[in-house]
């Protein structure tokens, strides 16, 4: 019983963390976003075994925020992190060309789950400074997003090491939950 | 609510997987609540530890969820993580999942006890890519200044020194940072840790020793394992002189330390390894042991009487003195302690005392367990070959036990005795046979049964009155199931050799023709007509029985790369026929190479193949000797050119991508032995040797024959250069 009013009371009063899973290819960010977000530097990353999970404070907001692993071996293990969900991060290395065929196959397989039925989602498309990045219009069309319809989506140019567009791309995902 | 669940005297009795499994979801909340998590952890815990059965979904699926707890600091969630982390055991294939995290746990946390328990839960889980990740973590956590990572380190790294010594042999210099840490547990495990760093090693472990030696261990744990290790290595390595004082320095300094244990284990050590030590060293370390004996403590007793039984007949000169001290403790009341001093008794007595103790022993023999009765036998054994003629009291002892109730460990052990007395007392052979015979009527092992009935018939026939036996083997063939019944007809008919009894022995026979048992019939008609055949001698085998199960083992072992073939046995046998010793088989076998001698006998060899053409430069011929260990492969080289000589013959195999050849040693997998230089029409041997290993198959192996070549014209030297030549392939069995 009192556990059950103490959810009540932390749903009521906004005090429930929101949880955030950042997902994508090997290599594209992820990591380095998280750590950009939580700590505001940008740290030295190895390629994640498994998963980091931090709870980051963005305007007086407690984001619970998962970032997985995204080599080959470790995606099939990304739906065991579906429930409870409330928003999906999808990092795309914009100079990746060759692999984003890949990263579509990745998303609409993760769309698909149940778990994620009506999530938002939020794709950055990562790494703007490097030269020869594709730009967020070129990305979105080879990942084919215009085709999702069932949920809320936003595409966003970003750089994680230089801390641009990750606001722009939070804030958007931000309002849009709190207004349900 | 769940609290007073929890005090309900049934709780554990509701505990049920799939309802744990589902309480389980409350991990994937985003917020975890210690209240709602810890529980029901425990209630998986609890199931995982009593051996409920999970299947595959089921155990990656509360992995899994468990690992979301990763993202809650709460210690006591984090504590109770690490602990079901530990029980789950992860699958190879999914334990990758918290790699990260709990190299972030040692890189990151400032936070000691996450350190040490990520420590201690990779020593559960860790496989072999996660410690390429982490071993430079578990490094810095062995030098650690917190006691409690530092000591999971080192305890990471004791399990790992069975997989990965060479990695964890790298940490040598962190790990001898900790030999002089004032914890003593640390102290103890960095201990541990060297000495399996360095035992493969008799150099390195010499200098080990010393320098521990030195070091004056202050913990008595370390100092009893380190006497231990002492004891382990003496038995298997030579020390030079050097070292060999100061450890037996080091050891009689510890028999004057205040711990019991210690001083135990230097006792031990030195009684066992008493060649090496001095006189007076062997005297203080058995007293000592005699001081143990009155101690106020039942376990120091116990321990110094067990030693001195042990290595009572090595230094009986020395113990005879003083048997009072032993025979106090006759009237322990502890029994098994009571035992030990008159098995030790027993090994030092002489003609005077014998029957006395003999005595003594009878008062209480049915108060003593098994396993002391076996240690009495032992030492009965010892005591009638050293006193012959007190063969029948103790005969007559031992047989009293074989007639009491007991195991059958018990009873095979003293059949054992029996027989080994048989062999080495002639005097005593028709006492024994009695109390066989005896022992015969009311054995209930069936094995040990049928061996004494076999034993009976191969030595009754020879005994001072063999019509007594027969009555005993006579009453099994009424009494007992067809397994007996046919022994017993076997037994008898070896009888029949006896001319004066061989019509009551056929008429013994007769009547098993009608047994409801066909063996027991068969048996009983064959033997008759072997009888009225006068044929009494063993069917002669072809090869002698030893060799055949030999060579059976090995085709059980090789499976079907091997198939049974009895003239390959019979090749065998007419071998040893050529060669009465079979050892200078062997020196001829392999000329002048011990290594290859010391394998001993061939279990067989293969037929000579000729790996090239007849008319060729070099005529190779090779013949594969198999060894239970190992094949080696004999290639006979025959140089039929007149201007060249070669040296330094070696055959290099072609093994899927890999090529067996160098100087290696056997545990490697191969061994080279290149020839001796071959002369000018002349011919010289080359021996590979190749370790079979188990699940062997056959392989047909391209082979090259390596060698440097000198041409010659006339008697000058031209030119030297390394060549090679290929030769047919070879079938060899391999991993």
């Amino acid at each position: 019983m009192g556990v059950l009013f103490s959810r009540l009371f932390s749903t009521l009063f906004g005090k429930g963390e929101i949880r955030i899973l950042i997902l994508g290819l090997d290599n594209a960010g992820k990591t380095t976003l998280l750590y950009k977000l939580q700590l505001n530097q940008v740290i030295e990353t190895v390629p994640t075994i498994g998963f980091n999970v931090e709870t980051v404070n963005y305007n007086n907001l407690q984001l619970q925020v998962w970032d997985l692993g995204g080599q080959g071996t470790i995606r099939p293990y990304w739906r065991c992190y579906y429930p409870n969900t409330n928003a999906v991060i999808y990092v795309i290395d914009s100079t990746d060309v060759d692999r984003m065929d890949t990263a579509k196959q990745e998303m609409i397989t993760m769309l698909q789950e149940s778990d994620l039925k009506g999530v938002p989602l939020l794709v950055f498309a990562n790494k703007q400074d490097m030269p020869g990045a594709l730009s967020e219009v070129q990305v979105s069309q080879m990942l084919g997003l215009s085709l999702i319809k069932n949920r809320q989506w936003r595409i966003v140019k970003a750089s994680a090491k230089l801390g641009e567009g990750i606001s722009e791309g939070l804030d958007w995902l931000i309002a849009l939950l709190r207004d349900s | 609510m769940k609290k007073h669940e929890a005090r309900a005297p049934d709780f554990l009795s509701e505990i049920e997987k799939t309802k744990v499994l589902q309480e389980a979801k409350c991990f994937d909340a985003s917020c975890n609540n210690p209240r709602d998590c810890i529980p029901v952890m425990c209630k998986v815990v609890y199931l995982l530890s009593k051996g409920e059965a999970f299947t595959e979904t089921e155990s990656t699926e509360i992995f899994f969820r468990a690992c979301k707890l990763y993202q809650s600091s709460n210690p006591q969630i984090r504590k109770m993580l690490y602990f079901l982390l530990k029980e789950i055991r992860p699958k190879e294939s999914e334990v990758f999942m918290i790699t990260s995290s709990l190299s972030r746990d040692l890189s990151t946390s400032e936070n000691s006890y996450f350190k040490a328990s990520a420590l201690r839960v990779m020593a559960k889980i860790l496989d072999p890519t996660m410690l390429i990740q982490m071993e430079r973590f578990i490094k810095v956590a062995i030098v650690d200044s917190n006691d409690n990572v530092s000591s999971a380190a080192l305890f990471l790294g004791l399990k790992l020194c069975k997989t990965h010594l060479e990695v964890v042999k790298k940490w040598v210099t962190e790990v001898q940072e900790k030999l002089t840490s004032k914890n003593s547990t640390i102290h103890f495990h960095a201990m541990l840790l060297l000495y399996e760093m360095k035992k493969g090693d008799a150099l390195a472990l010499s200098k080990f020793f010393e320098s521990m030696m030195n070091l004056s261990l202050k913990s008595p744990l370390a100092q009893t394992q380190l006497i231990r290790f002492i004891r382990f290595s003496l038995k298997t390595s030579k020390f030079e002189t050097g070292t060999m004082t100061n450890i037996e320095k080091f050891l009689t300094d510890s028999l004057k330390r205040s711990q019991d244990m210690v001083v135990y284990e230097a006792a031990k050590t030195i009684c066992e390894h008493s060649e090496y030590m001095q006189g007076y060293t062997i005297t203080s370390a058995l007293s000592v042991l005699q001081l143990f004996l009155v101690s106020s403590k039942v376990t120091t007793k116990f321990a110094g009487i067990k030693t001195l039984n042990t290595y009572a007949m090595k230094h009986a000169s020395y113990l005879t003195d003083s048997t009072g001290e032993y025979e106090n403790l006759l009237t322990e009341q502890n029994r098994s302690l009571a035992t030990m001093a008159i098995s030790t008794l027993l090994k030092l007595s002489t003609d005077s005392n014998i029957d006395k103790l003999l005595g003594m022993i009878s008062n209480f023999m049915n108060e003593v367990s098994d396993e002391f009765k076996i240690e009495l036998i032992e030492s009965i054994k010892v005591l009638c070959l050293r006193m012959p003629h007190k063969h029948q009291q103790l005969n007559k002892f031992v047989g009293d036990i074989l007639k009491d109730e007991g195991g059958l460990q018990l009873k095979k052990i003293i059949i054992d005795t029996l027989l080994q007395l048989f062999d080495s007392l002639p005097q005593a052979k028709d006492t024994i046979l009695m109390t066989l015979a005896e022992f015969s009527e009311d054995c209930i092992y069936e094995n040990l049964h049928l061996r004494v009935i076999h034993f009976l018939g191969e030595h009754g026939p020879n005994c001072k009155n063999p019509s007594r036996l027969i009555r005993f083997i006579y009453n099994r063939l009424i009494l007992e199931k067809p397994s007996i019944r046919a022994a017993a007809v076997s037994a008898l008919f070896k009888f029949s050799k006896i001319k004066e009894l061989r019509s009551s022995v056929m008429t013994l026979i007769q009547k098993c023709l009608e047994d409801k048992d066909d063996e027991v019939r068969e048996r009983a008609a064959f033997y008759l007509s072997r009888i009225s055949k006068n044929d009494f001698d063993r069917p002669s085998l072809p090869i002698p029985i030893s060799k055949l199960e030999k060579i059976l083992a090995h085709c059980k072992n090789t499976g079907k790369g091997f198939a049974f073939d009895i003239q390959v046995t019979s090749e065998v046998k007419e071998e040893v026929k050529k060669a009465p010793l079979p050892e200078k088989v062997n020196t001829s076998l392999f000329s002048n190479i011990p290594e290859l001698n010391a394998l001993g006998q061939p279990l067989k060899s293969s037929n000579n193949m000729s790996l090239t053409e007849k008319n060729a430069e070099f005529v190779v011929n090779c013949v594969i000797h198999y060894f239970t260990s190992c094949q080696v492969l004999e290639f006979k080289i025959n140089n039929t050119l007149s201007d060249v000589t070669l040296s330094g013959v070696t055959a290099s195999l072609h093994v899927e991508g890999t090529t067996l050849e160098g100087l290696l040693r056997i545990e490697d997998g191969i061994l080279m032995y290149p020839s001796q230089t071959i002369g000018k029409n002349s011919s010289g041997v080359s021996y590979v040797v190749i370790k079979k290993l188990s699940g062997s198959r056959k392989a047909s192996v391209p082979t090259f024959l390596k060698y440097k070549v000198t041409e010659y014209q006339g008697d000058t030297e031209l030119a030297m250069f390394d060549d090679e030549y290929q030769i047919e392939n070879i079938p060899i069995e391999l991993a």
